[in-house]
């Protein structure tokens, strides 16, 4: 028997508790030990090839390393020990780590600790055996017992990497508890509706092989090889012949018809006034689409509160995530309240060719906030646009709505005015003859 | 031209409110129709070989199916053209049930409405165009931003799956917040204990390359073909020659004098410095702030790091480095923020040492902690301690949603106390006590059994913490004032403050209280609105632990999907440019919200990037010259289908 014994410092980890050298020098005189020394970090690439390099040359059959918890560093020293041609589980560690200098204090104490630690373990090494390792082929299939959502959902994914999928449903139709819910909170969005096209992909997933009205009765085997028996139920039904067209059920004496129900509204949350000016905007779109509603509130409101965005979501019958999602990618829309007027200045081409940056510059200057923020006294919010139709007045900015050819001197006295008379005393320039409404319709959305 | 239109019952679903043989007769007389029929269920097997037939028999190359929602059925039909060796483009749907028929009671008003959705589908399938999918290779890796425990995990999954994975971490060692934790409710498990194996694991798996200490700083492409840049910060020490043995910063000449962000600035730490002892990668890092070096260009005679170093890892003369790296799914798990309890001054954060966070309780109890797991203040154990909930969460002033953990980290927090101190007094003030999880109020009922005081307080009621003498008074309406020698608050789990720019950079959405937004809230909670983008952990929304691994493990699943397969498959509808008529103005170049169009400076005419784009026609309204149209609903297929449904309305 040649076992070598390697003890860790481990930086002060160890050696601050345990006396790391008389361990090691200890150790020596154990039975079968033929080395044994000690390091400051035997993790680290020197400290490996300290136990490579004696396994070679000294010949060594079995390996202790006293050091941490084999969880941290097993696999490290299992696979130096393999590089220099030693079975790895001829390999044994000792911790004296978390089981003894972490928990002690007493160095006297620690040192004794571990020694008693390392005999233990060199005693066990001397009786290691060397081992293969076995590999079992994996059968390449899954079974997903359960089609509610959340079996739909797995059976999907594991589908949809390639596997084939077994999805074993003790009812007659998938879909479990959500298909019977009416709306599902916080969203309120038709449980069926988002529930009935992953039903329909289950159905028509090529990977997917759905046994329904079955249950599973026998699972023996293990992991990557098990052997399940499914008992399909009698449905008296020739499942290859049914279309489920229902004249059957209409026809049959025992019928139960569900009976539908009600659900509380989020406008019943909102006051009156509030929700009858987002009624006064919504009802213009009855009907409509998404874009030009949320246009009209942000212009309205000079954002878009959130819970106007919850009516228009009700009214319009789309899931609130939708209308957040179309509220939140579009720049020209703002979920923050924005200041009383809005600056636009124009970043287009002609506008950039004339100063628009110097313009731009100006008026972050005069009003200490970027593009995209609002000043403190809520009087300015800051955008820029990258054309607004009217190149050859340029370098334009628009206040609400209202044109200005500007350059950075006029800047200031444009900005006063704002906010002293709200805008009243200055002329704007009659707008281009296509105006910001006309390009708006036309521009998909994005002013 | 030949034309054929079938039209469904559904069983009763549509025929109960619309006279379908009526619709197929008078679609016999729209032009181009050879054939109109009518089936009970068109979607079931004998109804799709009836199409099957026509097309091979009778030469039928248009197809029209007037049944359901394109949602349900348009790919069951696309596989009959499919097979049948037609383009599956050149079907149209015609939706007269959801649009018709479940809308309606009487058949005096579904039958012509029937007709009317009919007629417009005729006329625009007579100009549909045969398409062929974009089928794009994937790029089999996946990035992970974010190496707290839900990147851990997810890089974990996707390694074990067998693509290259790699994790981008911004601090010097992964382990994020959950290396701050001392123990995890409600199991009482070591956090450390649970979280290492799982960091050491990142590091020797061999399909995991680790980038620490980095940040994204550009994200182009698309799904299973991104392009991302990432930018090394200088930690001016060779990792390849480090061995994290930490003798460098024994020696340092700033050692025990700076602030230890991991133990929440309470312990100290030497300017070149491991976070924590397991940090991994166990490599050293110095804090260019803080360093002598490199704040004042000396350091006494010379770095006593450098001496210190028998191998010659520190390097003050390293750069910065910005690697590239060709990716095919990103998961994002860029945890969270807390809530800086200074925005409440009614807490008294900030007046008296003796207020503390939930974070500064967990280093303090840590055995690892400053003060070795002993709880004290000022050199004394505490005897009354006072916990207050909801600090920054269910408050319209600052966040108005529920943090889902506090309640639960408090009811451990108070627990510790009693365990470590069993005389000192511990009352906690709640709003309410959510606890939902498993095993959660099973935990709550012991800690109240432990004799820890529950005091409730609506959220309407007011809250003052104030120093006086040695002590803080809590002074909570419609309770007796409790004078502490602890209070510990249980401050929110908020957005990260740089969400809004990775947002920008992945081109994905946030939620209106500014968190990461999934695709669906319900059945793609993992999901972006970006394909190839996935979410997990506290990114999306507030999390406890294991909800965190759990979807991370989902994200990893999700992000492989298209690895797997090898390829993704687009959709072929696009918007197409005519170069003759484009004049390069590039209005549409700043509205695709896809940044699918680019600018050619040569022929001066924008390009389009098929693969980016979704077909969403932003670009084509606003196209001044009218020169984008779109494929499969070009303006001209489109109006012809509004003039047909006009024109047969009173039909």
């Amino acid at each position: 028997m040649r076992i070598g014994v390697y003890v860790c410092e481990c930086g002060i980890n160890i050696a601050a508790t345990v006396d790391v050298e008389k361990v090691a020098k200890a150790a020596e005189s154990l039975p079968g030990v033929k080395i044994s020394r000690y390091y400051k970090y035997m993790c680290s690439d020197p400290g490996q090839d300290m136990i490579k390099k004696d396994i070679k040359e000294l010949k060594l059959d079995r390996v202790v390393v006293a050091s941490c918890s084999p969880l941290m560093h097993e696999p490290t020293f299992r696979t130096a020990c393999e590089e220099a041609g030693l079975n790895k589980y001829c390999f044994e560690m000792a911790n004296i780590r978390e089981q003894c200098s972490w928990v002690h204090k007493d160095k006297e104490k620690g040192t004794e600790k571990a020694l008693a630690i390392v005999r233990a373990s060199v005693a066990k090494a001397a009786l290691l055996q060397a081992m293969d390792e076995k590999q079992v082929p994996v059968t390449k299939k899954a079974m997903v017992i359960g089609g509610g959502i959340a079996g739909i959902q797995t059976a999907l994914d594991i589908a949809d990497m390639g596997f084939p999928v077994t999805l074993v449903e003790r009812e007659p139709s998938v879909g479990g508890h959500m298909a019977q819910l009416d709306k599902t909170f916080p969203t309120l969005d038709c449980s069926a509706c988002i529930l009935t096209p992953k039903m329909v992909d289950v159905g028509r997933h090529p990977n997917i092989e759905l046994l329904t009205f079955a249950e599973v009765e026998e699972i023996d085997g293990f992991v990557g090889n098990f052997n399940v028996k499914v008992r399909k139920k009698a449905k008296s039904i020739d499942t290859e012949k049914c279309t489920s067209c229902g004249e059957c059920m209409i026809n049959c004496l025992v019928r139960y018809l569900p009976q539908p129900q009600e659900v509380p509204s989020i406008r019943d949350s909102i006051d009156e006034d509030t929700l009858k000016k987002y009624d006064a905007v919504i009802s213009k779109h009855e009907g409509g689409a998404l874009i030009p509603v949320l246009q009209d509130i942000n212009a309205t409101f000079n954002y878009l509160p959130a819970d106007a965005l919850a009516c228009v979501a009700e009214k319009l019958e789309l899931p609130l995530s939708q209308v957040f999602h179309v509220a939140t990618f579009y720049t020209a829309f703002s979920l923050e309240p924005r200041g009383e007027h809005l600056i636009k200045v124009c970043l287009g081409t002609a506008c950039h060719v004339r100063g628009g940056h110097g313009v731009l510059d100006e008026i972050v200057r005069q009003l200490g906030i970027q593009p995209g923020e609002t000043t403190e006294d809520k009087k300015f919010t800051l955008e820029t646009v990258n054309c607004l139709g009217c190149c050859a007045l340029g370098p334009v900015v628009v206040i609400d709505d209202q044109y200005y050819p500007t350059s950075p001197r006029k800047v200031g006295a444009l900005l006063n005015e704002y906010r002293t008379t709200g805008g009243a005393g200055i002329k704007p320039v009659a707008p281009p003859e296509q105006t910001l409404e006309e390009l708006t319709e036309t521009g998909g959305g994005r002013i | 031209m030949k034309i054929g239109v079938y039209i469904c019952d559904c069983g009763i679903n549509i025929g109960a409110t619309v006279d379908v043989p009526a619709v197929v007769e008078f679609a016999k007389t729209l032009p181009n129709v050879i054939v109109a029929r009518e089936n009970k269920y068109t979607c079931s097997d004998p109804g799709q070989e009836t199409i099957r037939k026509d097309i091979k028999e009778l030469g039928v190359d248009r197809i029209v199916v007037a049944a359901c929602s394109p949602r349900m059925h348009e790919p069951t039909y696309r596989n009959v053209l499919k097979d049948c060796g037609l383009s599956p483009h050149l079907l149209e749907m015609a939706n007269i049930r959801e649009q018709c028929s479940w809308v309606h009671k009487d058949r005096a008003v579904g039958t012509p409405k029937a007709k009317q959705i009919v007629a417009g589908s005729v006329a625009r399938a007579a100009l549909l165009e045969p398409l062929e999918y974009l089928e794009v290779p994937t790029i089999p890796s996946v990035l992970v931003i974010g190496g707290g425990i839900a990147g851990i995990q997810a890089a974990l999954d996707s390694a074990d799956k067998g693509f290259k994975t790699y994790l981008v971490e911004k601090d010097p060692s992964i382990g994020g917040k959950m290396a701050q934790l001392d123990k995890t409710f409600p199991t009482m498990d070591c956090s450390a204990c649970i979280l290492t194996p799982k960091m050491v694991d990142v590091a020797r798996h061999p399909n995991i390359e680790l980038i620490t200490y980095a940040e994204i700083e550009e994200v182009s492409g698309f799904i299973g073909n991104f392009k991302v840049k990432v930018k090394k910060k200088t930690r001016f020490v060779d990792i390849e020659k480090c061995n994290g043995c930490g003798e460098c910063a024994a020696n340092c000449r700033m050692k025990d004098r700076i602030p230890n962000e991991f133990d929440a600035n309470l312990g100290k730490r030497s300017a070149i410095y491991v976070p924590f002892p397991q940090a991994v990668p166990l490599r050293m890092t110095i804090d260019p702030e803080k360093c002598l070096m490199l704040t004042l260009g000396k350091c006494g005679k010379g770095p006593l790091c450098q001496e210190a170093c028998d191998r010659g890892a520190i390097d003050f003369e390293q750069k910065e480095e910005i690697v590239e790296l060709d990716i095919g799914s990103i998961i994002v798990a860029t945890g969270f923020d807390l809530f800086d309890a200074k925005r409440k001054p009614n807490y008294g954060y900030g007046t008296s040492p003796r207020v503390i966070t939930g974070l500064e309780f967990e280093r303090i109890v840590s055995a690892s902690g400053p003060s070795g797991g002993h709880i004290e203040i000022d050199g004394k154990e505490p005897k009354n301690v006072a916990f207050i909930q909801c600090v920054g969460s269910r408050d319209k002033e600052t966040n108005e949603y529920c943090s889902r953990v506090c309640c639960m980290y408090t009811a451990k927090h108070a627990h510790m106390v009693r365990d470590k101190l069993p005389d000192s007094n511990v009352i906690v003030y709640n709003t309410d006590v959510r606890a939902f999880g498993k095993g959660f109020e099973e935990f709550y009922n012991r800690v109240k059994d432990e004799g820890v005081e529950y005091r409730r307080r609506e959220l309407d009621q007011s809250i003052e913490v104030t120093p006086e003498g040695d002590s803080v008074i809590v002074k909570a309406e419609g309770h007796p004032d409790f004078a502490a020698d602890l209070v510990v608050l249980a401050t929110a789990i908020e957005p990260r403050l740089d969400s809004k720019e990775l947002k920008n950079q992945l081109k994905i959405s946030c939620s209106p209280d500014t968190f990461l937004l999934e695709a669906h809230p319900k059945l793609r909670p993992i999901d972006t609105f970006t394909d190839g983008i996935f979410l997990a952990g506290c990114c999306q929304g507030p999390k406890d632990i294991p909800d965190a691994v759990a979807q991370a493990s989902g994200a990893a699943v999700r992000a492989c999907i298209p690895l797997a397969q090898g390829k993704v498959s687009v959709e072929p509808i696009f918007a197409a440019i005519d170069d003759d008529s484009c004049s390069g103005c590039r209005v549409c170049e700043s509205l695709c919200p896809y940044g699918a169009l680019e600018f050619d400076a040569e022929e001066k005419t924008m390009k389009i990037q098929q693969v980016l784009c979704k077909g969403c026609g932003t670009c084509g309204a606003a196209c001044p010259s009218g020169s984008i149209t779109m494929s499969h609903f070009s303006d001209s297929q489109l109006i012809a289908q509004l003039v047909a449904i006009i024109k047969s309305g009173g039909a």
